[in-house]
């Protein structure tokens, strides 16, 4: 204060205050508007040097207070022409900064969006899962618990690890100490298999998703992915695989044995075990399904080239496994697998009570369509609704219905109905996949209607003397309801009859016809099911 | 003589240059000059005053410089540069044309035949 006084001791207060008011409204650097303060104070002291009496200064002082106008204008012209004269870089540097704060509280506030709103979770998609499978059936009636403590005392099984090297080889060609081995662990497991036996004849199996799904309510009775999931999948698949392995030993040597009631029984046990595991539930339970129907198939072949079954238990098989594959008609469906997304859908996006919401978070992941599109979604707030999310969910799994609804040989020369362009990236992932897996799931129905086939020429060759000359004649007979389809060529699979037998085959999955040729690789193994060469079912092929 | 405020705006910096180019000034004696070489028919608004000589200034047209009084006063001189004399000579020579021409539709002139 003491300062100020000295520096205005020569003016008026009315010349003093709106000094101070000019300077004040700069809102400047202090160094200009000090420079600027002295610069006004000189001219009013300038001005008014020759007035004698104060009330004249005082008159005085507010004439030129009024030809200097208004004090906040003039401020606002100062600190404009003051601007002006700063240094380019300064100007630069200024506006440089200015831009970086601005696009910094616009990207805030482009983060913040996001993060507004919470959740509101109203399904335990979990729960949904394992209701959509179980049904409301009593849970008496469930294989499920069973076969899993089955696969952990199958673990537990004395001699299990000396057999786990030699479990899928035909007993024909072990030596006798992998006999002896074979022998003292399938007798130590005997009542184990038995049981599983019986428990496979259970009508259904269900998993409880609510304890080590994918989908698991946290503690804050949030939906979120389970992190352990995966790995706990594994390990239970795991155990699924060597309980189809085991059981694949014990028909080996019992076919090897000659005990062919228990052959033919083991063998409709195992096909069960892959019918409990198919048609419901992730994607990742159903491949592993698969693969032990395709297990199965390859298992009963090989039986069936090395043994001799008497007719009447080949049809036997045969009836029982149409009844089998009657259950599932396709190996593989993807719609429980919804119950994963629609729980992204609603841990993503908030929920407005109308069926609508907006993006959070925890739905970036899932539904934007890219890296671009995520940038550009970003900075123009214009991610996808949750409608517009769940109608992707609908398209890519209609989408996924079609390619299983099509067989590889009908999708031939037409182009992908599918525009991924548009798709969450997510979702570009998953479609070529299930282009696979639709290969795989065809590759399984192929191999259930070879193996239909095989058993009926058997059957007509111990009752006829003779294999049939065509499949059409098994059809007429009845040893057939129908021809055997083909997915992978216009017509039913290739069956010509040769010297000693007959060759049935699938053009496979290059949709040719190669006569038979299996594709072998540079030792000349022959490659199961290759993308190259037809796939043979009969005869078995050897090395 | 008061001028309607739209006429006077342009040529404002014209007159301020004119009148530093004579000599460097600080802002109240400059604004006395251009009320006496006027005879008082151009007054330079206190308002308008300071800003155009920031102005100016940013533009490179007119430099200061800081002078400290006999009072102990800090006071800012204010003088033309090259910058500001070549744009000086530039609108003069637009003032005249544009005289020439007002004098004659007012038919103070007669046009050359």
């Amino acid at each position: 204060m003491a300062e100020n006084d000295k520096t205005f001791e020569n003016l008026p207060r009315s010349a003093v205050d709106y000094i101070n008011l000019v300077i004040k409204n700069m809102r400047y650097r202090k160094k200009t508007r000090d420079e600027v303060r002295e610069e006004l104070i000189d001219h009013f002291e300038v001005y008014l040097k020759d007035c004698a009496a104060n009330a004249e200064k005082e008159q005085e002082a507010q004439r030129l207070i009024s030809e200097f106008g208004d004090p906040k204008i003039l401020a606002v012209l100062m600190r404009r022409a003051k601007k002006r004269c700063r240094p380019l870089w300064q100007k630069i540097l200024v506006r440089s900064f200015a831009t970086v704060i601005v696009i910094f509280a616009y990207l805030l506030i482009c983060a913040s969006w996001l993060s507004m709103g919470t959740p509101t979770v109203r399904i335990n998609y979990a729960q949904w899962l394992t209701d959509q499978q179980r049904q409301g059936r009593d849970e008496s009636l469930n294989a499920m618990p069973e076969i899993n403590k089955a696969a952990e005392l199958i673990e537990k099984t004395d001699g299990w690890t000396a057999v786990s090297d030699i479990i899928r080889q035909w007993p024909g060609d072990m030596n006798d100490a992998q006999k002896t081995a074979l022998t003292d662990f399938l007798r130590a497991g005997d009542e184990t298999l038995n049981s599983l036996n019986k428990v496979l004849e259970k009508p259904y199996f269900w998993a409880d998703y609510n304890s080590g799904g994918p989908i698991i309510v946290d503690a804050n009775s949030v939906l979120t992915i389970s992190p352990t999931f995966a790995e706990n999948q594994m390990r239970l698949l795991r155990s699924y695989r060597q309980i189809a392995y085991v059981l694949v030993t014990r028909i080996n040597w019992q076919a090897y044995s000659g005990n062919i009631d228990r052959t033919i029984s083991d063998t409709i046990s195992l096909f069960n075990f892959a019918y409990h595991l198919e048609g419901r539930g992730l994607l990742i339970e159903q491949l592993v399904a698969v693969a032990i129907e395709g297990l199965a198939h390859r298992e009963i072949t090989t039986v069936l080239a090395q043994v001799d079954i008497p007719a009447a238990q080949l049809k036997h098989l045969q009836d029982e496994l149409s009844v089998t594959y009657a259950k599932h008609e396709f190996p593989i469906d993807i719609n429980d697998e919804k119950a994963f997304w629609y729980a992204l859908v609603q841990q993503g996006f908030t929920d407005d009570g109308k069926g609508n919401g907006k993006m959070l978070k925890a739905g970036m992941h899932y539904f934007v369509r890219g890296w671009k599109d995520g940038i550009w979604n970003f900075l123009t707030f214009s991610y996808p609704d949750r409608q517009q999310a769940l109608a992707q969910v609908h398209k890519m799994f209609a989408e996924g219905h079609q390619k299983f609804e099509t067989t590889p040989w009908q999708k031939t020369g037409k182009s992908s109905t599918t525009n991924s362009a548009n798709m969450p990236f997510m979702f570009k992932l998953l479609i070529p996949a299930y282009d696979r897996i639709s290969v795989v799931a065809w590759r399984a129905k192929t191999q259930r209607e070879a193996t239909l086939t095989i058993l009926a020429c058997l059957r007509f060759q111990k009752e006829k003397g003779k294999f049939p000359d065509t499949l059409d004649e098994l059809v007429k007979t009845g040893y057939l309801t129908k021809l055997p389809a083909d997915p992978f060529s216009p017509g039913p699979l290739t069956y010509k009859k040769t010297v000693d037998g007959f060759l049935l085959y699938s053009w496979g999955e290059n949709l040719k016809d190669d006569n038979g040729q299996v594709t072998r690789d540079e030792k000349g193994k022959p490659i199961n099911f290759a993308d190259t060469g037809d796939w043979v079912f009969w005869p078995v092929v050897k090395n | 003589m008061k001028f309607e405020s739209q006429l006077l705006k342009g040529i404002a910096p014209v007159v301020v240059l004119q009148i530093l180019s004579r000599g460097e000034m600080y802002g109240y004696e400059l604004t006395r000059t251009i009320e006496q070489r006027s005879d008082e028919i151009l007054t330079l608004g206190k308002g308008t005053l300071y800003p155009l000589l920031y102005n100016l200034e940013a533009k490179r047209l007119v430099k200061a410089r800081v002078e400290t009084t006999k009072s102990g006063r800090k006071r800012r001189y204010y003088s033309i540069t090259g910058k500001g004399k070549e744009y000086l000579s530039s609108q003069t020579e637009q003032l005249r044309k544009l005289r020439s021409g007002l004098d004659f539709v007012f038919g103070v002139a007669i046009k050359p035949a």
